[in-house]
Parts: C-alpha cells; sequence; structure tokens
C-alpha cells in the first residue's frame, strides 16, 4: 500500500473545516472564496428545510422544531441556529431552548447562538451565565449583527443595575455602527435620561427624533407628560391616541417616571399604586429607576 | 430551462457590476452619512461574494431578474433620518446609472470596431455588445428599483418625501409586495415600462459601426436587386469606408460596378476579395471573367485553372502555395551578392557544391541526364568574376561545363533542379 498524499490545509480546509485547536473562522476553506462558497451551498442546501421550519412555525406546527434542526444541521450558520433556537422556544418554552443552546454552544459554538442563549439565560435570571455567554461569543468571533451590545444592555436590566445601564447608554451613545434594535434602545434610555434630568428641551428633541423614525410609544408617553407640563390640549389629545394601544401596566410606567420627571407627585404615586396592583413587578422596578436618581421627588 | 440558462449567462456580468455597485452606493453613502452598522456587517465593500444573495443569483434561472442582499440601514444613526434615508436610497440606483454613463463612454470608444484591423474588430465587437448588455441591465436595475413597491428602493424615498409618512412605512407589509412584484414582472405587466426604458436608452446608446455596416449592406443589396446599380454601388463604398475587409461589400460592390460596366474598378474589388477568400473558386470565376472581358487571357487562363483545381481539391491549391512560398525563398538566395568568384578548370561538382555551400540552397543535380549531354562531374569549369549573384555565378558554371547552348536549370519545391525539368528556358523562376 502506497503512502496516501496529505490534502494541503487549504483542500482540508474546504472540506473538512478547521482542524483541532484552530479558532473558528466560519465553516470551510481557511481562503476566504473557498470559505464563502463552501458557506453558500451549504446554506443553500438548508434553505428549504428553513423555510419549511419557518412556515410550519407560523401555523404553530411541532414539525417545525426538526424542520428548523435540521436546516442548522446543514449550514451550521449561526443565523440559522439561533432561528432554530427561537422555534424551540416558541414550541416548548424558554428551558428547552436554553438547553439545546447550552448544547450547542459545546458542540458548535457560534457567536449568533452564545448570544441568544446569553438573552435566554438572562430571561431565566441567571445573570452570571448570561455573561460567560457574552464573554464567550466574544472571544468566538466578531458580532457583525450587534447582538453582544444589545446582550449587554439586556444584563443590566435583569440586574436592575441602573448606574451601569446609564454608563452603557453613555458609552454606546456615541457609537454610530450599532444594530438597530440596540440603538433605539439607547436612545429611548436616554429620552428618559434627560426627562429625568429635567432636561426637557433635550427630552423632546429625542422624542421628536425616535418619532420621526417611526411610532415609539415611550417616546409619545415622555411628549405627553411634557404636553401635560406645558398644558398643550392638541398634543396631549394626539399623544393619547397614539398611546392607546400601549398595554396598561407600560402605560403606568411611563406615566409614573413621566408625572415625576414634571414634578406631578400626586399623579406619580397615583400611577405607581396601580401599577402595584396589576405589576407588583414592574412597580418595583420603576421604584429602582426613580432611586437610581436619588429617589423619588415626594421622597 | 436552456433559454434561461443562456439569458442568465448573458445577463451575469451586468448583474454582477450592476447589484455589488448598488448595494456598496447605500452602504457607502449610509456610512458618510453617520450609520456605519453596514459598514461594520463588511458591505462598504466592492467584493461581489458580500453583497450577492444565494437565492438571489439562482432566481436568474427561473424568474427574469436577480437580486443582491439588502443592504441594513439603522436610521437611529442618521442625524436626519429622513433625508439621510432618501440620499442612502437613492444611491443605489444612482450607482447604477453611473455605470451606465461609464458603459456609454466606453461604448464611444469600442464604437469603430473596423478602425483598428482584423484582428481587434471581433474583440472590438464583443466589447461593445458586453457594455451594450452591462448599460442595459444597469438601466433596468436603476429604473425597476425606482418603482414605488417594497422592498424596491422607490419605496422609500416617498414615504421621505411626503410629510407624515415615516421612513419605516410598509416594512411589515414587504412580503406582500414581494409577491406583487414577481407576479408583475411573470405576467409581463410591467414589460411596457421595461420596454420603454430599453427602446429609450437604445436611442441614445453611441451605435457600433457594425450596425451602420448592416444597414448599409442591406440597403446596397436592395438597390442592386432594384436594378439602381448606382446607388448599390454608392451603399456599398459607404460601408467600405467603414470596413475596407468586408467580402461582401467588395463583391456587392463589385457586381453593381460591373453592372454599370466599370469592369476595372470590379476587377480591384473581385482582386481584394480574393486576397480575403483564396480558397473560393467562384471568386477566382468571376476575376476569370473579368479578365477575359478585358482582353487579358493569360491572366483568365490562370484564374480558370485555380478555380479548376479548387473545385476539384482545395488541399492541392494550399499545397501550390506552399511550394510557391518555398520557390519565392530559392529566389531571394540567387540574388544573394558574391564579391569574387574564381574557379579555374574545377570540377562541375565543386563548383555547385561552391553554389550549395555560399547561398544554403538545396541543390538537386540530375547527372544521369547531365551524362547524356555528355556533361560529367569531372567536367571542369572556369569562371573569373567579381560583383555578381549566385544566379551569375551559377549560370557562368553551367556555361563553362558545355560549349553551345547552356545547361538549363530550374526552380521547383523549393530547390534548383538541374537540368531544368521538361526543357524549359534557362530559368523556370
Amino acid at each position: 500500500m502506497g503512502l496516501r498524499p496529505r490534502p494541503s490545509a487549504a483542500v482540508r480546509g474546504f472540506f473538512l473545516g478547521p482542524g483541532e485547536g484552530e479558532k473558528y473562522n466560519g465553516p470551510g476553506s481557511d481562503s476566504v472564496l473557498g470559505r464563502t462558497m463552501f458557506r453558500a451551498l451549504r446554506k443553500l442546501a438548508s434553505l428549504p428545510f428553513l423555510w419549511a421550519g419557518q412556515l410550519a412555525g407560523v401555523f404553530h406546527l411541532p414539525v417545525s422544531v426538526p424542520l428548523l434542526d435540521l436546516a442548522w444541521a446543514i449550514s451550521r450558520d449561526g443565523n440559522f441556529g439561533r432561528t432554530a433556537l427561537m422555534g424551540l422556544y416558541r414550541q416548548e418554552g424558554p428551558e428547552a431552548a436554553q438547553a439545546q443552546a447550552a448544547a450547542w454552544m459545546d458542540q458548535h459554538p457560534r457567536p449568533e447562538i452564545a448570544s441568544w442563549a446569553g438573552m435566554l439565560a438572562a430571561g431565566a435570571g441567571d445573570l452570571d451565565q448570561a455573561r460567560s455567554y457574552l464573554a464567550r461569543g466574544r472571544e468566538i468571533g466578531d458580532d457583525p449583527a450587534g447582538m453582544f451590545e444589545l446582550l449587554e444592555l439586556t444584563i443590566a436590566f435583569h440586574r436592575d443595575d441602573y448606574q451601569r445601564l446609564r454608563q452603557l447608554t453613555a458609552s454606546l451613545g456615541a457609537r454610530r455602527d450599532l444594530a438597530p434594535s440596540v440603538r433605539k434602545l439607547v436612545l429611548e434610555q436616554g429620552l428618559w435620561q434627560a426627562m429625568l434630568d429635567r432636561q426637557f428641551d433635550q427630552a423632546r428633541a429625542r422624542a421628536q427624533y425616535l418619532l420621526e423614525v417611526e411610532d415609539n410609544q415611550p417616546a409619545d408617553m415622555a411628549l405627553l407628560a411634557l404636553a401635560r407640563r406645558d398644558r398643550d390640549p392638541a398634543l396631549i389629545r394626539r399623544c393619547l391616541e397614539r398611546t392607546a394601544a400601549l398595554p396598561a401596566r407600560d402605560k403606568l410606567y411611563f406615566q409614573f417616571l413621566g408625572s415625576l420627571a414634571i414634578g406631578a407627585a400626586d399623579d406619580a404615586r397615583r400611577s405607581l399604586a396601580e401599577l402595584r396592583e396589576l405589576d407588583p413587578a414592574m412597580a418595583r422596578r420603576a421604584e429602582q429607576v426613580i432611586t437610581s436618581y436619588g429617589g423619588p421627588a415626594w421622597a | 430551462m436552456g433559454m434561461r440558462l443562456l439569458q442568465a449567462v448573458l445577463f451575469l456580468p451586468g448583474l454582477l457590476i450592476g447589484l455589488t455597485l448598488h448595494e456598496f452606493a447605500h452602504a457607502w453613502s449610509a456610512s458618510l452619512l453617520g450609520d456605519d452598522f453596514a459598514r461594520r456587517q463588511g458591505r462598504v465593500s466592492l467584493n461581489p461574494l458580500r453583497h450577492l444573495s444565494a437565492l438571489g443569483t439562482l432566481a436568474l434561472l427561473v424568474l427574469p431578474f436577480g437580486w443582491g442582499k439588502p443592504v441594513p440601514v439603522n436610521l437611529y444613526n442618521f442625524r436626519r433620518p429622513k433625508w439621510d434615508y432618501l440620499l442612502t436610497s437613492l444611491a443605489g440606483p444612482a450607482a447604477n446609472l453611473f455605470v451606465v454613463g461609464l458603459c456609454f463612454l466606453l461604448m464611444l470608444a469600442t464604437r469603430h470596431c473596423y478602425r483598428y484591423g482584423p484582428l481587434a474588430e471581433p474583440f472590438l465587437l464583443v466589447g461593445h455588445y458586453g457594455l451594450m448588455m452591462v448599460a442595459l441591465i444597469n438601466v433596468l436595475l436603476a429604473v425597476l428599483n425606482l418603482l414605488p413597491i417594497p422592498p424596491l428602493d422607490g419605496s422609500k424615498i416617498w414615504p421621505c418625501l411626503i410629510p407624515g409618512l415615516k421612513p419605516s412605512f410598509g416594512r411589515r407589509t414587504v412580503w406582500v409586495f414581494i409577491i406583487l412584484l414577481i407576479v408583475l414582472l411573470q405576467t409581463g405587466r410591467l414589460d411596457t415600462v421595461v420596454r420603454t426604458v430599453i427602446e429609450g436608452v437604445l436611442h441614445w446608446m453611441p451605435a457600433s459601426d457594425s450596425e451602420a455596416l448592416d444597414h448599409l449592406r442591406a440597403q446596397g443589396t436592395k438597390a442592386h436587386e432594384d436594378g439602381e446599380y448606382a446607388e448599390a454601388e454608392r451603399s456599398f463604398t459607404a460601408a467600405l469606408a467603414m470596413n475596407p475587409w468586408s467580402g461582401e461589400c467588395l463583391s456587392g460592390r463589385a457586381a453593381a460596378r460591373e453592372k454599370l460596366g466599370n469592369l476595372n474598378g470590379a476587377l480591384e474589388d473581385v482582386s481584394r476579395a480574393i486576397e480575403l477568400r483564396r480558397f473560393d473558386p467562384e471568386y477566382r470565376e468571376w476575376r476569370a471573367g473579368l479578365y477575359e472581358a478585358l482582353n487579358r487571357k493569360d491572366e483568365a487562363v490562370g484564374d480558370w485553372e485555380l478555380a479548376e483545381l479548387l473545385h476539384g481539391d482545395p488541399g492541392a491549391f494550399a499545397a501550390l502555395e506552399a511550394g510557391r512560398r518555398a520557390n519565392r525563398g530559392v529566389l531571394d538566395k540567387l540574388k544573394v551578392a558574391l564579391p569574387k568568384v574564381e574557379f579555374s578548370g574545377a570540377p562541375l561538382s565543386d563548383a555547385l557544391q561552391f553554389v550549395r555551400d555560399v547561398a544554403e540552397l538545396d541543390v538537386e543535380v540530375d547527372w544521369e541526364a547531365l551524362a547524356a549531354e555528355k556533361v560529367y562531374r569531372e567536367t571542369p569549369v572556369t569562371a573569373n568574376l567579381r560583383d555578381v549573384t549566385v544566379r551569375e555565378a551559377l549560370k557562368a558554371f553551367l556555361g563553362s561545363a558545355r560549349e553551345g547552348e547552356p545547361i538549363r536549370y530550374g526552380v521547383a519545391d523549393g530547390k534548383v533542379i538541374i537540368p531544368a525539368p521538361g526543357g524549359g528556358p534557362p530559368s523556370a523562376e
């Protein structure tokens, strides 16, 4: 038996992916063209399963989960993996999705899966685990979709660490490469910080900016508070119309913050009381936000 | 499917350039206006692989169009969301129109496809039609993208212009519009738009000389058929001014000139046509007829013979041509100058060897035939010459070898043959 020729690194990489101990740099070869072609072929092959799985998911059919899993297994694309986890989350709940995400992070770690696993862990209250996924994800690779910033903000939210949230908002506020969801969150935070800091002109400008892009009920609630302060009935009416669809607890939350910002202590107290009845956890969060600003005005 | 594949292959360069520049322009303009989200995703790049969508490229085989990966634009990163989004949306179609302009400029250079000789002609023609295809694809990309149907760029432009509407208008219903767009394209409802655009662009596009030539040639042929020979000659002359190597135009003008009685003009055109199509017996016959009409019998006979030969075996003509080329080489060597030739009673074989050596000539001697003339290898020759050619030296040697009538030599098959076959003149050069 003769010696078998050893495939070059590029050929081996094209067909087999990175070897043991190599840093993950996407499936396929070490060359950009080879990697892209290989990835594109795998993605193409998995697309029918992805679409079928998504369609089945619209009708809540259980077959959606295995189809999405298959799409992920063929493509090993992080975005497909995240879609599969989301399908599992909808069909079988957060625990199943979290367990699956943990398993996939061990077998085929991807930045997209790390961010989604972190979001699930944060949602479940396991903030240390969420932070560890965030750190792991940053080690694995780049995050062009900007999900790590979202995870970082989410962790700060769930930790009720409003000082950290303010720091994050300030540092992210200067960046211009954020994903739309993250940037919107940062701008909304900035809006309410301006409200609570009583920088009303800045708050009004931020609310109008957010509304210029798309409908935004937190911005409308801020404008409503400012309209009440300015006694502008036309604007009050418009804001009330636009926020009519906002869930009652969210409305009460923003009403509490807005009333407090404009110094309407009685209104704030009343809103907080109603919020406590409706959603005590959210009421606690509202109080914590205010505490981070030095406590309620009436205190 | 075959047609679709061919269509895809023809569309591919234009689409590749068009889609890449279109998406790059969106990403680049967004970045210039403050949104670096597309840059973060690697989209501010002219690498087509970053912009092509696998599905959009495959769609080319099924649908009459394809698409690239949409550039993610984060409106919250803009300073003036509506205005900046409007500019970013317009940048894609503007990039396609830039490509169209560039193609037009390059087509001005490639339109004169016959100006730089027959070798450059096919490249210029292919280049011209390639540029035309790229321009048409890009103009269609620009125009179709300006339709106000999501997810096309046009749908992003008008919410930015109409007060009260938001740039994010219609995002949620995008799939409905995609299906609508596919239906419109597949059922041919947009054909009017497409046809109008293509006809408009073709009207302004720099036309290739080949199109003008085709037109003039058709005009000349029609005039000839109608018996308007002077008009036919004018059309073919105009066509030949563009492309002097057009065999069809040369023969067309020759036919017109022949009808008009201009036999010398016709002969000139047919001779040029023969240079282009050397193995065509009909052109030879035509020229033979013209020679006869002009009372140039010898030349007519030569062409009739060649035509006969070409009718029988075109390969024989090629061999004859090759032999002629070889003989021309021998004749050139016979012209080589010799400063001094001194032979005094030297054997004829030595003298001929001298000719072989100095001129590197292949000299074939039939000693048996010479012996019949009482000339042998040892026959002494004498020649004292200065500043002569090899031909003159050879004639002197052969003249010295026999008193009275000199021995004749001939040139055939790339060789000097002694004595000349068939007892022809001293040289059958």
